[in-house]
C-alpha cells in the first residue's frame, strides 16, 4: 500500500506538466485576479484620479446685471431687487458646483484641469488627455435665477462630454454631477417652498450608510477570495491527474504487473484515494502558504484559524480522493480515459464557475448560488469563506457533512464499478 | 490538401463532443452571467428591525423608483443565512432615520448602491423636516438644473456595453479552447505516427499544413458563427448591422488563435503537457485580454500592459466597436492588423519550431 502511494507521488511529481497545472497555474491566476479585480470588485477603489476639464463660460456678474434688468422690467421695487440680487449670489449653482469639484474629498477621484477652452478640451478628450469635459454654459446662472425667482420654465443644464458613456470613469463623473444636481435641486425646491427661510437640519453628513460587518472577522479580501477560489478549483485537477495516471499504468501494463505480484485490486483503488488526498493536501498547503508569503493573504490569523483551515482542507481532499477513485474505476473498467479528459476539460470549469471560483456568486441568480453550494468545491469555498469571516466550526459543519457525504458516495460508486475479475 | 481537410472533418464528425460542449458552454456562460436581456440591474436585499412591514414596503418602493436597481424585501433571519452561505455579499438595513449595510464580502456594487440610497434618504428626510417645520407648505420638487450627457462614441445598437462584452468575450474564450484543444490532434498524430505516414504519402508538406490549419480555421469561424446566430436569434442580443466588420474581426481572431495553437504545439510537444498548457494559456489570455471583465476595470499598470499582448484584447475591443458603435472595417484597421500580425508571428515561429524537430 505504502509503495503504491509512493509510486503515485513520484510519477506525478516528476511530471512537469502536472506540477505546472496543479501549482503554477493557480498561482498565476491568483495573481492576475487579485491584482486585476482586487481594487474594483471589492470596493476599495484605488483608481488614478480622472482627468476632467472644467470650462466655465458662465459669467455671474454679467448674469446678475442681466437679471437686474429683467427685474426692473418686471416693475419690482428697487429695494426688493437689491435684496434679490444680494441673495442671488449665494444660490448661484455655478459657484456651488465649482466648490464641490474643488472639494478635498473629490481630489482623490478627479484631477481638475481648468486651462482649456471648449475646442481644446474636446481635442484633449479625443486624445485621452482628459476623460471628461464639464462645461458650465453661458447664462447658466441667469437661467437658474429666472427659474427660481420668476418661476419661469428655463433650461439650465451642465454639459458633460465623455468618450463613451459606458466607460467606468465617465460613469463616476456622471455620478458626481448627478448627485450634485439632485442635491442642488432639492435644496432650491425647499428654499422655494419656504420662501428662502432657512430650514434647520438634523441630518449630518456622516450618519448615513454605515457599513456593519456581518461577523466578527474582517470581510473577505480579493486575494483571500481568489486564493480560496483557485485552490478549490485546481484541487479538482488532482482527481483527473491521479485517474489519468492510473489509466497510463493500465496502458503500460504497470497495473497488470502489480496484479501479478498479488496486490489486491481494491488496495490499488484505495491507494489512488490516499494518493489523491495526500496530493491535494500538499497542493493546498503550498498554495495557501505561497499566497500568504506573496500577497499577505492569511496574515494576522491565529493557530485556531490554521487548524480550522486544515480541517476543511482535509474534508475537501477526501472528496477529491472520491473523485479520483471514481474516475480511476471508470477508466480501468471501460478501458478508456475519456472521463479524465472530460473532467479536466469541461467539468472542472463548470464546477469552478458554479462554485464561485471565477467570479463572486453575487453575480448570479439565487438558483445558481444554491446549485453552486452543491458542488464540492462550491460547498468548501463557502466553508472557507465562513472561516475567514470569523465563524465557528459549528456554523459550517453542514457544508462539511455535505461534502463528506459526496466523498462516501463517490468511493462507494468507485468500488462498485471497479473490475473485480479479469483485471488484465 | 483537401483530403487532409476532409479527413479532419470526418474525425470531427466521429467525435463532435468537444466542439459541441464548448458551444453549449459559451451559451450557458453568457446566460448565467448576462441573462437574456441586455440591461443589468443590481439586486439588493433589504430588511428592517424598526420599520413595520408596510413602512418597509413604502421605502422599498421609493428606492425602486429608478432603473438599474432592484430592492427586495426580506427579513433578518433569511438575510443572515444567505450572508453566511455566501449567497449574497451584502444587504441593506433600513431604519427610520438612517440605514446600514450588513456586509459579508466586500462588493463592487456597494458604492453605486450607496449613492442611490443616500440620495433617496436625504431627499425624504429633508422633505419630512420641512413638513414638520412648515406644516402649511407643500414642496414640489423641481429640476432647476439638469445634466446633459454627450459622448464621442455614440452607441447605435440597443444592446448595452455589458451585454456585448460578455457575448464577445465568452465566444472568443471558448473558441480559443476549441481551436487549441482541437489542434492537440496534430501533436497526437505526430506521436502516433499518422503524421509520418502522411509525410511519406505523395502529399506535399505544405498541403498537409494548409489542410490542417484550414480545418481549424473554418471550425473556429463556424463555432463563432453558430454562437452569434443563437445569441442574435434566440436570446435577443443585438449585433448592430456592421456584419462585415464583425466577420473580418472574427476571421482575424481565429487566424491568430490557430497560429497560437501552432506556436504552442511547436513549443510543447507531448499531448499530455499540451493538455495542461492549453487551459493555462487560454484562461490567462482571456482574463488578461478582458474576456471576463472590461480591461478598463483593471488599474494595475503591468496587467494593463499584458492585456495588449493577448489576441483576446484586440478581438473583444474590435467586436464591441463593431456591435455598439457601428465601426466599419476601416475604423477597425488597427486591431485587425495587430491580430493578423500576431497570427503571422506565431505561425512563423510555430512552424519553425515544429520543423526543427528530428
Amino acid at each position: 500500500m505504502w509503495n503504491l502511494i509512493r509510486k503515485d507521488f513520484l510519477t506525478i511529481s516528476r511530471d512537469r506538466s502536472e506540477v505546472l497545472i496543479l501549482l503554477v497555474m493557480p498561482m498565476v491566476l491568483i495573481a492576475i485576479l487579485g491584482f486585476a479585480l482586487g481594487s474594483i470588485m471589492f470596493g476599495t477603489v484605488d483608481m488614478d484620479p480622472i482627468p476632467v476639464a472644467l470650462i466655465i463660460e458662465n459669467d455671474l456678474e454679467q448674469d446678475l446685471d442681466h437679471f437686474r434688468e429683467d427685474l426692473i422690467a418686471e416693475g419690482l421695487p428697487e429695494q426688493a431687487i437689491e435684496q434679490m440680487i444680494a441673495s442671488a449670489g449665494t444660490i448661484d449653482p455655478a459657484a456651488s458646483l465649482e466648490t464641490v469639484l474643488h472639494s478635498p474629498e473629490l481630489s482623490d477621484m478627479i484631477d481638475l484641469k481648468e486651462n482649456y477652452d471648449q475646442e481644446q478640451a474636446e481635442a484633449a478628450l479625443a486624445t485621452d488627455e482628459v476623460l471628461a469635459v464639464i462645461t458650465i454654459p453661458e447664462q447658466f446662472s441667469y437661467q437658474t435665477l429666472l427659474a427660481f425667482y420668476l418661476a419661469e420654465e428655463t433650461d439650465a443644464s451642465i454639459e458633460l462630454f465623455v468618450q463613451d458613456h459606458e466607460q467606468i470613469q465617465a460613469t463616476i463623473v456622471e455620478g458626481i454631477l448627478t448627485s450634485f444636481s439632485d442635491q442642488y435641486n432639492l435644496e432650491l425646491s425647499m428654499a422655494f417652498a419656504t420662501e428662502g427661510e432657512g430650514v434647520e437640519t438634523s441630518i449630518s453628513e456622516e450618519n448615513f450608510g454605515v457599513i456593519n460587518h456581518f461577523s466578527s472577522g474582517k470581510p473577505v479580501s480579493a486575494f483571500q477570495y481568489y486564493t480560496i477560489g483557485m485552490a478549490v478549483m485546481f484541487a479538482l485537477y488532482v482527481a483527473s491527474t491521479v485517474s489519468s495516471n492510473a489509466f497510463k499504468e493500465k496502458e503500460s501494463h504497470v497495473f497488470a504487473r502489480l496484479m501479478m505480484t498479488g496486490a489486491r485490486p481494491l488496495n490499488y483503488l484505495l491507494s489512488k484515494v490516499v494518493s489523491a488526498v495526500v496530493l491535494t493536501l500538499i497542493q493546498l498547503t503550498i498554495l495557501f502558504v505561497t499566497s500568504t508569503l506573496f500577497f499577505q493573504t492569511f496574515t494576522d490569523t491565529g493557530i485556531e484559524f490554521w487548524a480550522s483551515l486544515a480541517i476543511i482542507s482535509f474534508v475537501f481532499s477526501l472528496v477529491i480522493g472520491g473523485f479520483a477513485a471514481f474516475m480511476t474505476a471508470i477508466a480501468i473498467q471501460f478501458n478508456n480515459d475519456a472521463i479524465s479528459g472530460f473532467f479536466s476539460g469541461g467539468a472542472v470549469v463548470i464546477f469552478a464557475f458554479l462554485g464561485g471560483s471565477l467570479s463572486p456568486v453575487e453575480y448570479f441568480s439565487p438558483l445558481m448560488r444554491e446549485l453552486g453550494n452543491w458542488t464540492p468545491n462550491g460547498a468548501m469555498m463557502t466553508a472557507y469563506l465562513q472561516l475567514i469571516q470569523g465563524f465557528n466550526l459549528t456554523e459550517f459543519l453542514p457544508m462539511l457533512y455535505r461534502v463528506l457525504l459526496m466523498a462516501v458516495l463517490f468511493i462507494t460508486l468507485a468500488v462498485a464499478i471497479f473490475p473485480k475479475r479479469r483485471l488484465m | 490538401m483537401w483530403s487532409v481537410f476532409n479527413l479532419q472533418w470526418l474525425r470531427l464528425k466521429r467525435e463532435p463532443i468537444l466542439v459541441l460542449s464548448f458551444i453549449a458552454m459559451t451559451i450557458l456562460f453568457v446566460l448565467f452571467i448576462g441573462g437574456t436581456q441586455g440591461e443589468q440591474t443590481i439586486t439588493v436585499q433589504t430588511f428592517s428591525d424598526q420599520l413595520t412591514e408596510s413602512e418597509l414596503d413604502e421605502w422599498v418602493d421609493d428606492l425602486n423608483n429608478t432603473s438599474g436597481f432592484e430592492f427586495h424585501v426580506s427579513d433578518r433571519e433569511t438575510i443572515e443565512n444567505q450572508l453566511k452561505l455566501s449567497q449574497i455579499s451584502y444587504a441593506l438595513e433600513l431604519n427610520y432615520l438612517d440605514y446600514h449595510y450588513l456586509v459579508g464580502q466586500d462588493s463592487f456594487f456597494i458604492n453605486a448602491v450607496n449613492q442611490h440610497v443616500e440620495q433617496v434618504y436625504r431627499t425624504k428626510l429633508r422633505i419630512s423636516e420641512i413638513a414638520e417645520q412648515f406644516p402649511d407648505r407643500s414642496i414640489e420638487l423641481k429640476d432647476y438644473i439638469t445634466i446633459e450627457l454627450e459622448s464621442l462614441a455614440n452607441s447605435v445598437s440597443s444592446s448595452d456595453e455589458g451585454g456585448a462584452h460578455i457575448v464577445s468575450g465568452m465566444t472568443l474564450y471558448f473558441v480559443l479552447y476549441t481551436i487549441l484543444f482541437g489542434m492537440m490532434n496534430i501533436a497526437v498524430e505526430k506521436r502516433t505516427g499518422t503524421w509520418d505516414r502522411l509525410i511519406i504519402s505523395p502529399l506535399k508538406k505544405s498541403n498537409i499544413y494548409v489542410g490542417q490549419l484550414l480545418h481549424y480555421f473554418s471550425l473556429g469561424v463556424l463555432q463563432i458563427g453558430i454562437c452569434f446566430i443563437v445569441f442574435d436569434q434566440f436570446l435577443n442580443y443585438n449585433f448592430g448591422d456592421q456584419y462585415l466588420s464583425i466577420i473580418v474581426t472574427v476571421m482575424a481572431f481565429v487566424f491568430a488563435a490557430v497560429a497560437l495553437g501552432m506556436l504552442l504545439i511547436g513549443i510543447v510537444r507531448s499531448p499530455q503537457q499540451l493538455q495542461s498548457i492549453i487551459p493555462i494559456v487560454s484562461t490567462a489570455f482571456a482574463m488578461l485580454g478582458g474576456a471576463f471583465w472590461p480591461v478598463d476595470l483593471v488599474t494595475n499598470k503591468f496587467l494593463q500592459l499584458l492585456a495588449k499582448i493577448t489576441p483576446v484584447y484586440y478581438g473583444t475591443e474590435a467586436l464591441k466597436d463593431a456591435m455598439l458603435y457601428n465601426a466599419g472595417v476601416g475604423d477597425l484597421l488597427q486591431p485587425i492588423s495587430i491580430l493578423l500580425l500576431m497570427g503571422v508571428l506565431f505561425m512563423g515561429i510555430g512552424l519553425n519550431l515544429m520543423e526543427r524537430t528530428k
